[in-house]
């Protein structure tokens, strides 16, 4: 399979703080990869790089051939790519079914079809009961559900997940992971950020470390695992500060 | 027929023959600015509720229709009916103009931002004499006719704005119904994440505040038609508060909202103005201000949010398809 | 153009200067600290201005002395507004914080309207028409007496915010709401008092303008959007910025007056107002200035 994100020597500074240093990075069409780190070593920074919410300092970043480094937010979306927010944005006034509404009029522009598509994607993510309630009045965990079926339901070909499994209880976990084992299964291509360790090992084919902006690994989540640079930065670092 | 048709039935009437009922000036002259005023806060709400922009200027684009049709018609003799169209174009150019610089800002700048454009306009036209008779005012010739659009009758004046209103309450209807209308509310809740779901902000707000301007001029239009008389103070700011509390007290960001706040705070001031008004000068003004900070603070969602639970009764198994009209 | 009448313009300029940064310091500290745009703040300025002119007027007292009875009213005003109205503002919708002092303002303009008509009045006690002579320059001593109490306003307010506890504590609010009120201190507390502060310097402010200024109950509307122009240029929320702004908008108008017609003047300083929103709409004193109360 071919490479649908390429990310070729991303910097991003804010003043005086290197957030993303050099990093390269290609995901092809159809895997699931996880990107994982300690606080602070730039997932969500090189996210927001990637969906055109920073401007990189240099770089590039090619999508299915396209450079869409710098472009705004909304064509990247349109160009196949969606993205959650790690602290969510809901539209607090819109019930769940208008939020995920909003999304699906990406690609179907008359209001039957898109609410028809929006049913569809609530059924995916076991929403469907919570069609009609206010996006403010959900809880954070079905906030953070809510993210990833309004990012589905622009129908992209890549899917930037944010820490969708923060605040999960244990027994939550295996139903999200589900979910996104069917997004996967039908065609979407994943890269999530995730601090849940055991959820990244499971879903992931293939994980890549960041530390303090660099690159640290990129292998299988077996390989990632037993490097000691990772253990000792990653690792190290959770449990120190745990 | 379902008990909301007859409703609906019944509100269709009142509007086509209660001006009928009385032909008592003042009446007929409640009924005129009612249904121009809801126009023109429908079309605030287009912007102000819909997509969250309190803008604070509309009067410029009211002032614009105004200046524009009388212009034309009193230089040139077009008839104010293509000088009302050519209002509306020059209201989109400056919206256009203003919407480039000022969308991005947020909240209380934005409103801030839109304030001063009406007011430079304001300025300009106390100052450009030779086009505008600065202070002194324009003044249309009474000269009734179609074409000339001046009527000898309110009632005439009245289906026009009747006319204006249930397009521009239409036009709503349909946005709030449309891809167009969830993408303005997305961005009012939260425009990062519109952005992420491929919304182009820029575009789809401009766009409301194209429609919203034009609309707005054309009422500015017949409102010029209706006085036969107005000065540059038509930019004033207090105009631009007075055509975001209606909307505001009746319910931003619906259908409905701008007249139903339009229908009750145009006749309580006139009725405060005509009582009091001479004898206190300033109480309807105090009263008005009043209203707006109570039902700012209280009554956020406006009256539509109090009036609704009275119109939509629990659903019961027959009738779970009736939506509130809003 | 002259020296001598560059000279004069310009000392104009920086004493009208004054005036607007004496108007603006009330807004920007407010907006500092506590997020709101107050649109009512030109209603305070009249406030001021209508008690000054009732206490010089009826109570025949010197128009600076009036100044001690000016603040400390506008300061209970302003509490007076704080626990009505401002705190349930906070923290709610745009629409809320905007139409809530819009509001405040039309009732304000109307209460003052019924209460002391629409004729425009003025105090015209001798020091009015006072001028300074310096060579060939002339000042009047009003505006040099508002141009100094400016100066005293805003340094006060510095030394205030910087070496005070509680200005330490209006300062930790402005920065985080949540941490000061984790820290210990009482944040609708200090919400109170920097409104009422606010207030009371805008008091002040009137009560000064009212020896160069005639005062009617919309009056503020003049005002207030030069306030509003003098802060986002100078940074909201920076009193220092405030000061700048206030000088500059001061000299522009003094001097773009002299180049075109007076009657434009006003739309030259809304131009700027608008490009500054445009192009810096942090103000020239603002890096994450509207962010933070910053005393730099």
């Amino acid at each position: 399979m071919s490479a649908l994100l390429e990310l070729h020597h991303v910097e991003k500074r804010f003043g005086g703080l290197h957030a993303v240093k050099d990093v390269s990075l290609s995901v092809r069409a159809g895997e699931i990869v996880g990107l994982i780190g300690p606080n602070g070593a730039g997932k969500t920074t090189l996210f927001s790089c990637i969906a055109g919410y920073h401007r990189l300092t240099a770089g590039s970043i090619v999508f299915d051939g396209y450079e869409i480094a710098n472009h705004p937010a909304f064509k990247i979306c349109r160009a196949g790519v969606a993205r959650t927010f790690q602290v969510v944005k809901p539209f607090a006034r819109m019930t769940v079914l208008q939020s995920v509404m909003v999304g699906t009029f990406l690609h179907h522009r008359d209001t039957p079809t898109a609410r028809q598509s929006a049913l569809a994607v609530l059924e995916r993510l076991h929403m469907t009961h919570l069609a009609d309630v206010e996006a403010h009045s959900l809880t954070l965990v079905l906030k953070k559900r809510l993210e990833v079926a309004r990012a589905l339901a622009t129908e992209p070909r890549l899917l930037l997940l944010d820490e969708v499994m923060a605040g999960l209880s244990p027994g939550e976990v295996p139903e999200i992971l589900d979910v996104i084992h069917e997004i996967n299964a039908g065609g979407v291509t994943v890269l999530f950020v995730e601090h849940i360790m055991a959820a990244v090992m499971t879903i992931a084919k293939r994980v890549v470390v960041l530390h303090h902006g660099e690159l640290l690994a990129d292998g299988t989540p077996a390989e990632v695992s037993r490097d000691p640079q990772v253990v000792s930065a990653y690792l190290g670092e959770e449990y120190a500060g745990a | 027929m379902k008990r909301s048709t007859y409703g609906w039935l019944a509100l269709a009437l009142l509007a086509l023959v209660g001006p009928l009922i009385t032909d008592n000036s003042f009446i007929r002259d409640m009924w005129v600015l009612v249904a121009m005023w809801g126009a023109v806060a429908t079309a605030w709400n287009l912007i102000g509720g819909y997509a969250g922009g309190l803008s604070l200027g509309h009067a410029a684009f009211f002032g614009i229709g105004a200046y524009t049709s009388s212009l034309l018609y009193t230089t040139f003799h077009i008839s104010p009916w293509l000088g009302a169209l050519a209002g509306g174009v020059l209201a989109m150019l400056s919206a256009l103009v203003i919407g480039l610089i000022t969308i991005r800002l947020r909240g209380p700048f934005f409103a801030l931002a839109t304030l001063a454009f009406a007011a430079i306009l304001g300025i300009a036209a106390t100052n450009l004499r030779w086009l505008t008779h600065g202070s002194e005012g324009m003044t249309i010739p009474f000269a009734p006719s179609m074409n000339n659009a001046i009527f000898a009758s309110k009632l005439d004046y009245y289906y026009i704005a009747l006319a204006l209103l249930m397009v521009f309450i239409a036009t709503t209807w349909w946005i709030a119904r449309s891809r167009f209308g969830y993408y303005l509310v997305a961005l009012r809740e939260n425009e990062d994440a519109a952005q992420a779901l491929g919304i182009d902000g820029l575009r789809v707000k401009l766009t409301a505040t194209l429609l919203s301007a034009f609309m707005t001029a054309l009422v500015g239009s017949f409102y010029a038609q209706y006085r036969l008389f107005f000065d540059p103070s038509i930019f004033a700011t207090s105009l631009s508060v007075q055509i975001a509390l209606f909307p505001i007290i009746g319910g931003l960001g619906t259908v409905w909202g701008p007249l139903i706040g339009a229908a009750i705070l145009v006749p309580l001031t006139a009725e405060l103005r005509s009582t009091l008004g001479s004898s206190v000068a300033g109480i309807d003004t105090f009263v008005y201000g009043t209203v707006l900070i109570l039902g700012i603070l209280f009554v956020p969602n406006g009256l539509v949010s109090v009036l609704r639970p009275l119109f939509v009764r629990r659903p019961r198994p027959a009738d779970q398809n009736v939506q509130a009209g809003t | 153009m002259t020296l001598a009448l560059f000279a004069q313009l310009l000392v104009a300029g920086v004493l009208l200067g004054g005036v607007y940064a004496l108007i603006s310091i009330g807004l920007t500290l407010i907006f500092g600290v506590m997020r709101v745009v107050n649109f009512a703040h030109g209603e305070l300025l009249m406030l001021g201005m209508y008690l000054s002119y009732y206490l010089v007027t009826a109570v025949h007292m010197n128009p600076y002395l009036a100044l001690v009875v000016v603040a400390p009213a506008l300061y209970l005003f302003g509490l007076l507004v704080e626990v009505t109205i401002i705190r349930s503002t906070i923290g709610r919708s745009d629409v809320v914080q905007v139409f809530a002092t819009v509001g405040l303002s039309i009732v304000l303009q109307a209460g003052a309207l019924m209460a002391f008509s629409a004729n425009v009045v003025g105090i015209n006690v001798p020091i009015t028409n006072a001028l300074v002579q310096l060579g060939p320059l002339s000042m009047g001593v009003p505006q040099l007496l508002a141009f100094a109490a400016a100066m005293l306003v805003a340094s006060g307010l510095f030394v205030f915010l910087r070496s005070t506890d509680i200005g330490r504590a209006i300062r930790a609010t402005a920065q985080d709401r949540s941490a000061a009120a984790l820290m210990g201190i009482n944040v609708a507390g200090i919400y109170r008092l920097t409104f009422g502060l606010g207030s009371a310097m805008t008091g002040l402010a009137g009560a000064l303008l009212m020896p160069i200024y005639s005062v009617s109950p919309t009056v503020g509307e003049q005002f207030v959007l030069i306030a509003f122009v003098v802060v986002v240029l100078g940074g909201l929320g920076s009193v220092t910025g405030a000061l700048v702004g206030g000088l500059l908008i001061g000299i522009v108008e003094t001097f773009s007056g002299f180049v075109i017609d007076p009657q434009w003047k006003q739309a030259v300083y809304f131009l700027i107002f608008l490009g500054v929103l445009v192009f810096r709409p942090a103000g020239l004193f603002g890096a994450r200035g509207s962010e933070e109360l910053s005393t730099s």
